[in-house]
């Protein structure tokens, strides 16, 4: 069969993107730039913009021009139309949409009290997601971008493993630990508390098998792999799969919330998220929706979800055992050949690019955590090009405005962190800037007040460029996978969430929110 | 009420579809010929959500399952109603299509040009099963043959 | 199911397995990583 569609869409896309890059590149949008604020992205808009655009030209023309043959060739890039669709949507939401809300949100602060843009987290990832849906939904995904959506796992799998590249050993060894116990407690609780409860109320087997799975683990697919185990019937699948999906999406716009109301730091929030949302497609969402400028969120979550991942098999023989036990004429199941069939080969990828990037080739071992931290004279006080001394420790209206604000600060180690910025003029610790990040991150201070803590921070961080650009990359490869997977996403089965998998799997959904955010909030602490 | 030589029956195996069954069995004139149209909802077709953590072979053993699943209840149905239609000397054939319900009544209409087209009514609300409605407005304007709608029993 | 309309992979990939898809992962990961090494 051939793949490729003829179509002049793919090379209109390709058109779109590089004579968007060159109106960028020659200053015409500078006025659009300038109001949207988004002068910082103009690099990626160029380079992604000409190579993104460029490749849908070449390719667009050719399979508007040249006969298709069968085979390989076609096959790979017939995914190519289906790649434009999704960076052009992934585009036009980071560049436009994204400040654009940002905007409005704050022209309509004054009227609502509060800016709903910041709010509810109308980032470009969330938006993105959004896209994806409405897209299928409203439009249905044209059939010349299907194969192209099919690479959307692809761009996920591959932001994964890059991640990879990102983590130091402790910060592995912690998170690794960290998220074991939690995951372990909260996986197997949920998964035996649906068991026992449905065993009371008399449900069938299968239907409580399968919803089990779903609510424990990683939400569809767990419910997808656990189904032929449990031997579900259509209408239970249907319901259980239905509500997942509803109950995920719920999720991933009410975690940022609640994580910001609470003021909560990247690494609870991460935690918390990692544990508490069902569908695992959805932690990442909710990681870049809570923080959409930077990965320290999503480091922590995706750790979260690869433990999950690999807590799924565990699940699923689990589920065969008891299933075997409770239902005569059910099939024995073979644990190895579970074991080796549901290992995720990507899990090994990611311990790849972090053995690699541990022999130092990227960065030395400290710039691991995103940026390194030196707040000595040496790099405080600097000459710039013109010979200039330049000394970045904060001013004495800076100083001023911090103390006034100081009282709007709540919690102990903040204050404490706070004071100790005033005094020494600089951030003396890691702890001291991580925590402040976390009151930067949760608005507590004004905006002037935030400004200076950036400021601040900005003083003692330093980025690795090789590391910089691993982070924009992944950012990219996450919002493509997860525009993709909005994709996937249809209101149909979203409405068949109902029975009595919507009722209990709303109620243990809930109980694992809530129990994963005390115990989070308890437990986990900022720094690791 | 008149009896009708060639009846398509809309079924999938409700309680409102069921009494569908039952009139179309009783309206049928002696010799005539059911025709039983079964749709699978192209709700289905998401039911695979997001997933992205599974390997091919899972996703693959879990879209066989389902779609085994769906075929074992289609054929105890069509057991179940294929006895009782030959037993009253009528003839029986069956269509499964996938989509979306009403659109595949009317094309498989098109298709056989019915005598009447017979369908249960929408389900009742508060009642559990699959969100996927057939709404009979739609089915009134754009079917050529009459339609008998049976209500839900209650 | 959706399977159906694909001679190759599923609705969510377009590889015919999963570890061919991880491959490939790896392999854009290394290219990617190898890139960064060098040029940034």
């Amino acid at each position: 069969m051939v793949y490729t569609q003829r179509t002049p869409w793919t090379l209109i896309m390709g058109v779109i993107m590089v004579a968007y890059a060159y109106l960028v590149q020659s200053g015409a949008l500078a006025g659009v730039i300038k109001y949207l604020g988004t002068d910082r992205l103009t690099g990626e808009m160029l380079t992604l913009g000409y190579t993104f655009g460029g490749i849908a030209v070449l390719i667009g023309l050719w399979q508007l021009v040249a006969k298709t043959a069968e085979g390989h060739i076609d096959y790979y890039l017939s995914t190519i139309g289906g790649v434009t669709f999704i960076m052009l949507i992934a585009f036009i939401v980071k560049w436009g949409l994204d400040p654009q809300m940002a905007q409005w949100g704050r022209a309509a602060q004054p009227a609502l009290g509060f800016n709903f843009a910041s709010v509810m987290n109308l980032n470009y990832v969330v938006m993105g997601i959004v896209a994806g849906i409405v897209i299928v939904n409203v439009f249905k995904v044209p059939g010349w971008a299907e194969n192209g959506v099919r690479l959307s796992r692809l761009g996920l799998k591959t932001g994964v493993i890059l991640l990879g590249a990102l983590y130091s050993f402790a910060e592995l060894q912690q998170l690794g630990k960290l998220s074991v116990v939690l995951i372990g407690v909260f996986v197997l609780g949920s998964v035996g508390l649906v068991l026992w409860w449905g065993a009371r109320r008399n449900l069938p087997n299968s239907m409580t098998g399968v919803l089990s799975a779903g609510v424990g683990v990683c939400g569809v697919s767990a419910a997808v792999a656990a189904a032929p185990v449990v031997q579900a019937k259509s209408t239970e699948i249907a319901y259980t799969i239905g509500t997942i999906l509803l109950f995920g999406v719920i999720c991933m716009f009410l975690f940022p919330i609640v994580g910001k109301a609470l003021g909560m730091g990247y690494i609870t929030f991460g935690a918390w998220a990692g544990t508490g949302i069902l569908n695992s497609a959805q932690v990442a969402g909710a990681a870049l929706a809570f923080q959409p400028t930077g990965i320290e969120t999503l480091k922590v979550a995706e750790i979260f979800n690869i433990t999950r991942v690999l807590f799924l098999p565990i699940i699923v023989i689990w589920l065969a055992i008891w299933y075997v036990k409770r239902e005569v004429g059910a099939k024995k199941v073979d644990v190895g050949q579970v074991l080796i069939s549901k290992f995720p080969v990507f899990v090994l990828g990611f311990i790849i690019l972090f053995l690699l990037s541990s022999t130092g080739i990227f960065a030395p071992a400290r710039h691991y955590q995103g940026a390194y931290f030196d707040n000595s004279d040496k790099v405080m006080v600097k000459k710039d090009r013109s010979g200039k001394e330049v000394n970045n420790h904060l001013k004495d209206p800076d100083l001023q405005l911090l103390q006034k604000e100081g009282e709007k600060v709540k919690r102990d180690d903040q204050k404490a962190a706070l004071q100790r910025l005033i005094e020494n003029k600089k951030l003396m610790s890691i702890e001291d800037d991580d925590t402040l990040r976390g009151v930067v991150n949760a608005k507590i201070l004004s905006k002037e007040g935030n400004a200076v803590l950036a400021k601040a921070h900005r003083a003692v961080r330093h980025t690795a460029a090789k590391i910089a650009m691993f982070r924009d990359l992944i950012a990219w490869f996450f919002t493509f996978g997860l525009v993709g997977l909005g994709m996937q996403i249809t209101m149909a089965s979203i409405r068949q969430a109902g029975g009595q998998p919507l009722v209990i799997g709303g109620i243990v959904g809930l109980i694992k929110a809530v129990g994963s955010l005390i115990v989070v909030m308890l437990l986990v602490h900022e720094t690791i | 009420m008149p009896a009708f030589a060639h009846i398509l029956l809309a079924s999938h195996d409700t309680p409102g579809a069921r009494a569908a069954e039952r009139t179309a069995l009783e309206h049928c004139s002696a010799g005539g010929r059911i025709s039983h149209l079964i749709v699978v909802p192209d709700l289905w077709r998401g039911m695979m959500g997001d997933d992205w953590l599974n390997n091919a072979a899972t996703r693959d053993a879990y879209g066989k399952y389902v779609e085994n699943q769906l075929q074992r209840e289609i054929q105890s149905h069509i057991d179940r109603l294929r006895p009782a239609v030959l037993a009253r000397g009528f003839a029986y054939e069956f269509k499964v299509l996938l989509g979306k319900p009403a659109e595949c009544l009317l094309a498989h209409s098109r298709e056989l040009a019915p005598a009447l087209v017979v369908i249960g009514a929408p389900r009742p609300r508060g009642l559990l099963g699959l969100r996927s409605r057939m709404h009979p407005e739609r089915l009134v304007a754009a079917l050529t043959a009459p339609l008998l709608v049976i209500p839900y029993p209650r | 199911m959706a399977e159906e309309k694909f001679d190759r992979g599923t609705a969510l990939t377009i590889f015919g397995t999963d570890r061919h898809e991880d491959l490939v992962a790896l392999a854009v990961s290394l290219v990617i990583a190898l890139l960064v090494y060098l040029y940034v």
